[in-house]
């Protein structure tokens, strides 16, 4: 009886216990050895996206295995793209939802034509599917969102630019990052590091008054040229100058380089304000968001004759400066969203 | 005259002090030379040598010092010298051994230093050869060298720390005594390059000695020992199981055998401020009839969690993924050479002296359904023993057989079904004797073509033993292997758990060894093996060796 009752205790012992029950150990033999076929076709909810109103807009498709995917849309006109990577064995409101922002500079447009395009790739297959869909609205403009400078309509008003010999500085049309025209801003000066340079006023910078500085991002579209058609080492200057002098001109200057400025596509430069570093003499050595009254934008490039101060670069002989700007931009708590 | 009186009274002294002094200092020692000669041989191949000649003689000369009646300690010393490594060239020295061990109180037994440990299957075991089910006697010769050179002891594991043992009785006629026995090794010195911290093994068995059989918890914790190093991540392993061995009143012919347990595994990332804890059982419930001496057949039924984790008994002793220094290349292409039978009994392939935390990787051409031994994760279903047949006191029998499954699905939810018979057999007679054993395997899976899995393998000893004298005999041994199929081997991440799979596949693959040699006992002690072997592998790699081989061993 006695062994019955240890019996009984190992029994209970083992039955006791309990795992947690999964599907299978591992990673799936399916998803690293099946066939890659597609199960469901690629196709976007809609065909119309309007970014303007809140609904759900998305891609759907579904294929046999998990694997590494890319979605890639692109707008014939504009060149906007946006892109979506993920792995999964399908695509869905949870991981191909679309809000209407671009991955950079240039922005999707109104009316835009897109190509949709998703690459499935695994070890020994590669499947690209297509679809079309149309921006009906863009996206509404970004929370915390105010815009300086985006040169649609020519130079800001009371702007002053400042032009030197055998430099450009023009609103120009076509191939904008944000709408219809940006600002060129280069040409040849091969005397002196300063080829042209703008300062546009900043109104209404009292929203900002209560952000932090870590909070609020400068945001400008930048586009420089072809390498070997422009100077290797051109570059950009931005002076954020404050009100916070005696008079509105001798208030503290906060600066930032972006050198160099060697890519040939829009691309968004952003940084917070908290980053830039004082040029001038402090006032009170405090960046204040809401006492920001002018933005300097100078073109510079080391010049390949002579230099006022500083070496010169032979190398840059007969290289037009190409620094190009557009949709100059503050946000707050986040970087802007082309 | 009292001058010579006088004197040999002083001598008598010194004579018996000297006696006194030999007692508590002893000497012994092995010694041993091993030269091999090897010729390999590679259709087309003239990119490689084809000719190694290499070998060694060494010494270990042991000493035991007993500075008290109730201590003890051992150390060895080593000395070797590679073959033509004249005037010294080649020497290497070193500590092999150093233990001291005694009783207090004639009660409490201690071992500091080189201490073997070993406690069950599940908790701390160094698991079998899995290139060997009943080898030939000439064979034999050169896997006591394995074993000596990587001081495997058994099932033993060796290792570095401290031991302690004691029991006592408990006056009472159910629960007889109880005996503890715990130790602490250290399993991992610290890297501060690597932010690997010092890692300890500890454990031991507390065993209650009842009047229905042996009831004993077992205990097996492998842990990093915080602030050993700039802490990045730290791992506990606890493994605790209770074994039972129970007779059966009623049934006096049957007894029963159980061991059941849990593992839990922590991983904690300092960094990141995250535990990863994973936990599993397992148990193992056995019925045993042994109607005499000469017949014990056994049925298990078997059940080990795909999480288990006990790294003391989770290993391979061979280093599957190590390759050999003697022809280390193959064909003009200078292809890395898969070693074979002939590399891991006589050439300077890995075998693991220690465990860790990580499943080591394993050849399901040699062990694929329990590569870690019984405590292999994932595995469910019974084994059918028949631990000892002795027939006439000249044949001896035993055989087992292994009928199993996964749990779970290793990259899929079907799951592979696994088969192991080994037989084993003994034959003794006048100036003959002989032993054969038989390994088989099958894996097989179902489902669609990419989980599919087929795969069968053999592994047959077979040797005889012909003395001419006392002190001469004439050995004979052959060694088969074959694989075919496929398999997807699982590549495991730092959690144990599979990450992807690798397909390797087996194209009638075979190779074989066959040794012929004598052997000279000149006297219990001192021993000479010399034998010509010829080993062929058809498989990816086809290649042959011929070798010579002489061995000579002295125990003093």
């Amino acid at each position: 009886m006695k062994n019955y009752f240890l019996i009984l205790i190992i029994v209970i012992s083992f039955l006791s216990c309990q795992r947690e029950n999964s599907e299978f150990l591992g990673g799936s033999l399916n998803d690293q050895f099946g066939e890659l076929v597609v199960l469901e076709p690629f196709k976007s909810n809609t065909a119309n996206f309007n970014f303007s109103i809140v609904s759900p807009r998305f891609f759907e498709a579904q294929w046999s295995k998990n694997l590494n995917w890319s979605l890639s849309v692109r707008a014939t006109q504009t060149g906007a793209t946006k892109t979506f990577t993920g792995y999964s064995n399908k695509l869905d409101i949870d991981n191909a939802s679309w809000d209407g922002s671009a991955d950079d500079f240039p922005s999707f447009m109104k009316d835009d034509v897109c190509q949709a395009t998703l690459t499935l790739s695994d070890s020994d297959t590669i499947i690209e599917l297509t679809t079309t869909v149309n921006v009906s609205e863009i996206k509404n403009p970004q929370e915390g969102l105010k815009v300086v400078a985006d040169f649609e309509d020519g130079l800001p008003v009371n702007s002053l630019p400042f032009v030197q010999s055998g430099a450009e500085l023009t609103v120009t049309e076509n191939s904008a990052a944000v709408g219809s025209n940006y600002l060129h801003l280069g040409g040849y000066v091969p005397y002196d590091y300063l080829l042209t340079s703008i300062k546009i006023p900043v109104q209404d910078m009292d929203i900002f008054s209560a952000t932090s500085p870590l909070l609020l991002y400068f945001n400008m579209a930048t586009i420089g040229g072809i390498l070997g058609e422009v100077p290797a080492n051109q570059f950009i200057k931005i002076i954020i100058r404050e009100d916070d002098g005696s008079n509105l001109s001798n208030g503290e200057k906060y600066s930032m380089e972006i050198n160099p400025v060697n890519w040939d596509t829009w691309q968004l430069f952003t940084l917070p304000y908290s980053d830039f570093v004082l040029e001038s003499a402090p006032v009170n050595n405090l960046r204040e968001p809401g006492k920001i009254n002018q933005i300097e934008i100078m073109c510079l490039s080391c010049p390949a004759e002579s230099a006022p101060d500083g070496p010169t670069c032979p190398e840059n002989t007969d290289l037009i400066v190409k620094t190009d700007i557009d949709f100059i931009a503050f946000t707050q708590n986040e970087s802007y969203k082309p | 005259m009292r001058l010579i009186a006088i004197c040999f009274f002083v001598f008598t002294a010194i004579t018996t002090m000297a006696q006194e002094r030999l007692k508590k200092i002893e000497f012994y020692g092995a010694a041993k030379t091993n030269i091999l000669h090897q010729g390999f041989d590679v259709d087309g191949d003239t990119m490689n040598v084809s000719k190694a000649n290499y070998g060694h003689s060494l010494i270990d000369l042991g000493i035991l010092v007993r500075p008290s009646a109730n201590t003890e300690i051992a150390t060895e010393f080593r000395l070797r010298n590679e073959l033509g490594g004249f005037w010294g060239g080649a020497v290497t020295y070193g500590i092999r051994k150093l233990t001291l061990k005694g009783v207090v109180n004639d009660a409490i037994r201690y071992k500091i230093g080189d201490i073997d440990l070993e406690m069950t299957p599940y908790t701390l075991y160094n698991n079998n050869y899995q290139d060997v089910v009943n080898e030939a006697t000439v064979f034999q010769m050169a896997r006591e060298v394995i074993d000596y050179e990587n001081y495997f002891s058994g099932n033993a594991w060796r290792q570095q720390g401290v031991q302690s043992s004691y029991g006592f009785y408990l006056n009472n006629e159910t629960f007889k005594s109880i005996d503890v026995n715990l130790f602490s090794t250290r399993n991992r010195t610290a890297d501060p390059s690597s932010a690997s911290p010092e890692r300890l093994f500890s454990g031991g068995q507390i065993g209650l000695n009842t009047s229905y059989g042996l009831i004993t918890f077992h205990s097996a914790n492998l842990f990093d020992l915080k602030n050993t190093v700039n802490d990045m991540n730290l791992y506990y392993n606890s493994v605790n199981t209770v074994s039972a061995n129970i007779s059966l009143a009623d049934l006096p012919k049957f007894s029963l055998n159980y061991e059941g347990g849990t593992s839990k595994a922590n991983y904690e990332n300092l960094i990141e401020e995250e535990t990863v804890t994973i936990q599993d059982y397992f148990w193992n419930l056995g019925l045993i009839y042994s109607p005499s001496n000469k017949l014990r057949l056994s049925v298990n039924g078997i059940n080990t969690g795909p999480q288990f984790s006990s790294p003391a008994a989770q290993n391979v002793r061979l280093g599957y993924s190590s390759s050999s220094n003697v022809f280390p290349t193959i064909g003009n292409n200078l292809a890395v050479r898969n070693m074979g039978l002939i590399d891991y009994l006589y050439n300077d392939v890995f075998y693991y002296k220690t465990f860790d935390s990580q499943l080591d990787l394993y050849n399901p051409a040699f062990s694929n359904a329990l590569p870690y031994g019984l405590a292999t994760p994932n595995r469910k279903g019974f084994s059918v023993s028949l631990d000892e047949l002795a027939i006439k006191e000249q044949l001896n029998l035993s055989s087992e057989i292994h009928l199993m499954s996964e749990i779970i699905g290793t990259g899929t939810t079907q799951l592979k079904s696994f088969m192991k018979f080994v037989a084993k057999a003994n034959y003794d007679y006048k100036k003959w004797s002989a032993n054969a054993g038989l390994a088989y395997e099958s894996t097989s899976r179902d489902g669609q073509a990419y989980e599919m899995i087929e795969l069968s393998s053999m592994l047959f000893d077979f040797g005889v033993d012909f003395d001419l004298t006392d002190q001469l005999s004439i050995l004979f041994g052959t060694k088969y292997h074959m694989a075919d199929g496929n398999e997807l081997l699982a590549v495991y991440d730092s959690y144990n758990n599979p990450l992807y799979f690798d397909p390797i596949s087996y194209n009638d693959q075979k190779q074989m060894l066959n040794s012929i040699g004598f052997m000279v006992n000149f006297s219990e002690r001192s021993k000479l093996t010399a034998s010509l072997s010829s080993f062929s592998q058809k498989a990816e790699q086809e290649y042959t060796f011929n070798q010579l081989q002489l061995l000579y061993r002295l125990n003093f």
